[in-house]
């Protein structure tokens, strides 16, 4: 079963990455190969696993970590993959023949790593697992949607996209590494089997809300619903299999996986059926309002979206009758309307139906039009066809059983519903019934149009009208087994639903009639757009973020620096608050005190003062030598003299070629500080040095039970064999110490010299431009 | 066995002499300098099999105690750093050949500093001595200074001057640190401090010495406040030297304070954690809005690095062996995938002759493998799945969580997000939009750049999928960083001549 589950996820990301090597048109032939081994393997597990039952494939993953890669199938599991490979297998064979040589091996690439992603999705049990699909069907969506980089709509759109639904996908991950800590498993299975516990204990609503937004994003729901239709910049196949059929279900879909563990949860119901609502609404508003036929079909997609959404909320109470038709029917009659519109931009010229409502496509496009039909009757839920049943059930779960009373979400369900009619009809009267006879060369001839553009939708819509005519085989056999259906036919459903169905019909004719009319109502149309506050939010986020990094980067190295000084001196004072002790709780004697030592020190704190304050170079040499030259006195008075001497000679050689190299410089100009600036300086340096002093004399009059170089003074004569035991510690104690050091002077001596060489070597002016900025 | 700790020093500083004196036959350096990184790489291998299963192993230079001379000290994190640090960096040097243009004097003095630079590195990260830590980073610097103004552009030198500057002004606290140290507790070896540490009540001024060594990390590191000199001394050096840059030089702080911050605490964090986190998820969030802010290429991209250090301090401020395994993945990663993205960017900043945003469009189209490398890249440093930022991410949070530190958990997943946002900037204007400003197309099909692109790319992807037994080995890591005794038990049972087998040979001697 590992095997069969592993082929499933697998076999789409490889032949994918065969595409990518494999020249045109045999990669299209060979993508064909993955939904077809998907769809073999996957039906046995659909009989298998259809009726009810599952299975579970252990796979390890973090062991010592105790987190699996666990696969698991159950019914909308492999209801999801006949899906997935059916609807996958259209769309392959569709694009092959709309995108021809736009066809490239990255385009087959990533349309089947998205189909294995979506895979992923539906058969993992660890949500870890389903989490690492999920955010690649985000990035594979991004760059579908972006395909076609070269356009700005397609840029915007797939930025949206992949924005959106990454603020989704972290909510996600909190959400599922949350639930996961509550429960201690992140495995869908053992989460089932402990849901009455996580429900019980009140902090499941975080998560719970968290999950949500992970959901309610990818499924483009109010208020994330702005992105789906900045996303049909993508060609029609991949607006019909991601953005219709598959990856905005993987929200729908979580909430089915969630179901098991959540559905008593006190905020499942009320969330969901109120999302879920408004967005039904909202949707279908925007769908009665779009001109451009594509941007409709989004629109509505959004809206039956919200129905699923709302669905789920409602199963609550009445257990989960007719959650795959719902979904099986959108899926189909969705997707070949997308491609339809794909085909009728060829045909005729134009998907916008300020240009086609005026024409007369009925006599032309016989075929066509009947398609096109069959998918927006689905849509409005007409007798014989399985959308007919599916609005039932949606009916039937708004009203929570059979129709009683007015409810308000029964009164929105059917307010959006005549929304649905209008913008059906709008689709398919309004294309095929104007008054005009339509011109011809708009489009593409009729024989530069491949047949397979119709007869992949054909074939997709092919289930919808079967559904209608024989419901209870179909339903009660392949999508619905375990649910008594009620009977064979429409008219056994018939109710107090007829009324209201034949009401939604007229008033959705005459709203159909008059939709630029209501389109144009002002107070609607004036609504607040969310998509707009996010707009804001990214652009205002960008602005403050640009101000932001140049002021960080302000004042150059004189800020750096006394940043970097008060820090230090921060870091002292909290060394010491730490250890609880002062620095001088030891006493202040140090080392041999001579009474005369003031004087050098004396002479050492005026000239180093010298050294900071004279505005020439080459007293400041000098300054800095007698700083050192004190130094030296100071070695002497500790009794080290190799010490002493060796700084003598550093004082002496760095002072002669300073001064050498001083002479060639020009003079210091004036100090252009300000005068605040220069206490500010002025103040950072007194502190900091007087810091670093009162540290260096508490550490050095410390005295440790064993002297620091302790072992080195008594270990130099007999085993290292030398009398000075600063040069034993130079040598050989610490012998690396003194190599690194010499590559150190070594290194600086060759940057100059190749900082110099470099210099010469530069053609002239190259880097003008950039100076200049 | 416990010689072959010193052979990455020891190999790059004997190949750096030599490849100085082949400077004038550029041919043979080249070969004689990716051969001998390879022996490099065969050394870290070498390193890395033992340790990664547990061993420490200790090499007392001299054959002198850890009290007497110096030792180096390989464990599981010293050599995992060593190994993807010379990984990513022989990938950079084979990169490198096509950054340089043609006739350059920079392009001889690359391979002799670039191996200069590996022996600070790699030495910083093997030794276990404070002092000579500081020589190493003396060694890691000049070079650094050196290679940071190739090229000595006016405007090059300005921007570099702060980190100049700031580093010397490091160099000064960090001995000062040392010196005070030394003083207190006498001696500077690292395990012999931290056994001090936990047995010994030490005064003052060795805890204000101890919080210098620390500042001097966390400067080296990059941590917010900082981290000034890195944003505009990185993007104005030549291409490979930020690469390069990028994947080592911040890493080595972060190194320093994954070592020093247990043996310093014994396991027991307290005050220092508090800092830590703070720090770390400040560092995170400034880091990314000042990426964010940036328009140009290697500009958005080196402000990030930033941003990154603040995700693995964090890591290692939550202090539990999982967040501690999780920043060490994402330090790993992010070696990898950064010095990717810098190369891909490279590529690109090459063929349109400017890294600023907008002046080359369309690479995607153009090269759409060049484009491929460095969308893994830019999605794998977002911290989304497959890829392998996502693992250092996920457990993070999971730590984190678990830990009860929700703010600065949740910060680090919004981070996310802006990190994302960002590498969108330079994906959109640069790599998609209709081809256009392309003055060199042939640089991105040059094997020698694309291929070790490519491979840091698909390292990323391995990793990703991978995660199982890379989580694995941090973890084993972590929990012996964390447990502290490992360290410190190998390096005082090495051995070597101590003042006590002074006593002992005089026996000898007397019977």
């Amino acid at each position: 079963m590992l095997l069969t589950l592993a082929v499933i996820i697998g076999i789409p990301f490889l032949i994918g990455g065969l595409a990518l090597v494999i020249p045109r048109p045999w990669n299209g032939w060979l993508a064909l190969l993955a939904p077809a081994t998907v769809i073999a393997l996957g039906l046995p597990l659909w009989m298998e696993v259809g009726g009810g039952g599952e299975i579970l494939v252990p796979l390890s993953w973090f062991p010592d970590l105790g987190l699996t890669a666990d696969l698991f199938v159950n019914r909308l599991g492999a209801f999801f993959v006949m899906l997935i490979g059916i609807i996958g297998l259209g769309i392959v064979q569709y694009s092959r023949y709309y995108l021809k040589e736009d066809a490239t091996g990255w385009f087959w690439f990533l349309l089947l790593s998205f189909m294995g992603s979506m895979l992923g999705i539906v058969l993992a049990d660890s949500l870890l697992l389903l989490f690492v699909f999920w955010e690649l069907t985000t990035i594979t969506s991004f760059l579908l949607i972006g395909i076609d980089f070269g356009k700005e709509e397609g840029r915007k759109g797939a930025l949206q996209a992949f924005l959106v639904t990454g603020v989704g996908g972290l909510a996600l991950l909190v959400g599922i590494v949350l639930l996961g800590q509550l429960a201690g498993t992140y495995n869908l299975t053992e989460l089932y089997a402990m849901s009455g516990e996580i429900v019980a204990d009140p902090r499941h609503t975080i998560p719970l809300i968290l999950i949500f937004l992970g959901a309610f994003t990818k499924s483009a729901q109010f208020p994330f619903h702005f992105w789906l239709p900045g996303a049909m910049a993508a060609p029609a196949p991949i607006s019909a299999y991601l953005h219709s059929a598959t990856m905005v279900k993987a929200g729908v879909f979580l909430l089915g996986r969630m179901f098991p563990i959540f559905s008593e949860a006190a905020i499942w119901l009320p969330t969901l059926a109120t999302i879920g609502l408004i967005t039904f609404l909202v949707a279908g508003w925007n769908a009665v309002k779009s001109s451009d036929l594509k941007q409709l079909l989004a629109h509505s997609t959004v809206a039956y979206l919200g129905v699923l959404t709302a669905l789920y909320g409602f199963y609550a109470r009445v257990g989960l009758e007719g959650e795959l038709v719902n979904i099986l029917n959108h899926a189909l009659y969705k997707s070949s309307l997308f491609l339809l519109i794909g085909w009728m931009e060829k045909a005729m010229g134009s998907r916008d139906l300020a240009i086609l409502e005026k024409e007369r496509w009925i006599g032309r496009e016989k075929l066509g039009a009947t398609l096109i039909g069959i998918g927006a009757f689905a849509m409005i839920g007409m007798p014989f066809l399985l959308g007919f049943m599916a609005k039932d059930t949606f009916f039937y779960a708004v009203a929570e059983g059979p129709i009683e009373g007015l409810t308000l979400a029964l009164v929105i369900t059917v307010l959006a519903s005549t929304l649905a009619v209008i913008y059906a009809l709008k689709l398919w009267a309004g294309v095929f019934f104007g008054s005009e006879e339509p011109p011809t060369g708009r489009g593409y001839p009729r024989n530069k149009i491949s047949i397979w553009l119709l007869v992949v939708p054909a074939l997709l819509l092919l289930p919808q009208v079967v559904g209608g005519v024989i419901p209870a085989w179909y339903l009660g056999q392949v999508v619905e087994p375990g649910t008594t259906w009620q009977g064979v036919a429409f008219w056994q459903y018939l109710d107090v639903k007829l009324v209201i169905t034949l009401a939604m019909l007229v008033a959705g004719y005459f709203g159909y009639r008059h939709w630029r009319a209501i389109a144009a109502t002002p107070f609607l149309s004036k609504l607040p757009s969310v998509q707009r506050g996010g707009e804001g939010l990214v652009s205002g986020t960008l602005a403050h973020a640009s101000s932001l990094s140049r002021m960080l980067q302000l004042g150059g190295h004189p800020r750096y620096g006394s940043i970097i000084l008060l820090v230090a001196i921060a870091v002292v004072i909290g060394g010491v608050a730490f250890s609880g002790r002062t620095l001088f709780d030891h006493g202040l004697v140090w080392g041999p005190n001579p009474e005369f030592a003031w004087f050098p020190a004396l002479v050492v704190a005026i000239a180093a003062v010298f050294t900071v304050t004279l505005r020439k170079r080459i007293p400041k040499a000098v300054m800095m030598a007698v700083v050192g030259y004190g130094m030296a006195v100071f070695y002497v008075f500790f009794r080290a003299p190799d010490l002493a001497l060796t700084q003598l000679l550093v004082e002496t050689v760095s002072v002669i070629l300073l001064l050498l190299i001083f002479r060639r410089m020009p003079e210091l100009g004036d100090d252009i500080r300000s005068v605040r600036r220069r206490v500010v300086h002025g103040v950072v340096a007194v502190v900091v040095g007087l810091t670093m002093g009162a540290l260096a004399w508490a550490a050095g009059s410390y005295h440790v039970a064993e002297r620091a170089g302790y072992e080195q003074i008594r270990l130099a004569l007999p085993i290292a064999e030398g009398r000075n035991v600063v040069n034993v510690i130079l040598v050989d104690f610490r012998g690396m110490d003194t190599l690194g050091e010499i590559f150190v002077l070594g290194i600086a001596a060759f940057g100059a010299y190749a900082l110099f060489r470099g210099r010469r070597h530069r053609p002239a002016g190259p880097e003008a431009e950039e100076v200049k900025r | 066995m416990m010689n072959l700790v010193a052979a990455p020093v020891l190999i790059s500083l004997m190949t750096a002499v030599v490849l100085l004196a082949l400077n004038h036959r550029p041919g043979t350096q080249r070969i004689v300098s990716i051969v001998s990184h390879l022996l490099l790489v065969a050394s870290a291998v070498g390193l890395l099999v033992p340790t990664l299963a547990g061993e420490v192993l200790v090499l007392t230079l001299g054959n002198w105690a850890p009290s007497v001379g110096i030792t180096w000290v390989a464990d599981g994190l010293s050599a995992v750093m060593v190994f993807f640090a010379l990984i990513t960096s022989l990938l950079v040097l084979i990169y490198s050949e096509g950054t340089f243009d043609e006739g350059d004097g920079v392009r001889n003095y690359f391979h002799p500093l670039h191996h200069l630079l590996l022996a600070g590195v790699c030495g910083s990260f093997l030794t276990g001595d404070f002092f000579n830590l500081f020589v190493f980073f003396e060694i890691m610097l000049l070079a650094s200074f050196a290679m940071i103004s190739l090229g000595a552009r006016p405007r090059q030198l300005n921007l570099t001057f702060p980190y100049v500057l700031v580093n010397l002004v490091g160099s000064t606290l960090l001995l000062g640190g040392i010196g005070a140290v030394y003083g207190t507790v006498g001696t500077v070896n690292m395990a012999e401090v931290s056994l001090a540490i936990q047995t010994q009540e030490l005064p003052a001024a060795f805890w204000a010495g101890v919080g210098l060594i620390l500042l001097v990390f966390a400067t080296k590191a990059a941590l917010l406040p900082l981290f000034f000199w890195l944003p505009d001394a990185y993007p104005i050096a030549p291409i490979a030297v930020n690469a390069l840059f990028a994947s080592l030089l911040s890493k080595v702080g972060v190194y320093t304070l994954f070592r020093s911050v247990p043996l310093i605490t014994g396991g027991e964090v307290g005050v220092i954690q508090a800092v830590l986190v703070v720090v770390g998820a400040a560092t995170m969030l400034i880091g990314v809005l000042g990426a964010l802010g940036r328009s140009g290429i290697r500009d958005i991209l080196s402000f990030h690095i930033v941003s990154q250090v603040g995700y693995m301090v964090f890591g290692l401020a939550v202090f539990t062996p999982l967040a501690v395994a999780a920043g060490l993945f994402y330090t790993v990663h992010n070696i990898i995938v950064k010095t990717g993205l810098i190369m891909a960017g490279g590529i690109a900043e090459r063929m349109g002759g400017s890294q600023k945003l907008g002046v080359i469009k369309g690479v995607a189209r153009t090269h759409p493998w060049v484009a491929a490398a460095f969308f893994i890249c830019a999605v794998a440093l977002a911290g989304l799945p497959p890829f392998s930022g996502f693992w250092g991410k996920f457990f993070l949070a999971v730590a984190g969580y678990q830990a009860g530190m929700y703010a600065a958990t949740t910060i680090a997943i919004v981070v996310g997000l802006l990190t994302l946002s960002s590498m969108l900037k330079i994906w959109l204007s640069v790599f998609w939009g209709e081809p256009s400003g392309n003055k060199e197309p042939a640089f991105g099909n040059s094997k020698g750049m694309l291929v070790p692109t490519l491979v840091l790319a698909g390292i990323a992807v391995v990793m990703g999928f991978g995660g199982g037994p890379i989580m694995h080995y941090s973890m084993v890591v972590a929990e012996n960083l964390l447990a502290v005794t490992p360290y410190v038990d190998g390096v005082m049972q090495a051995g070597g001549i101590s003042a006590d087998d002074l006593a002992a040979l005089r026996e000898g001697v007397e019977r």
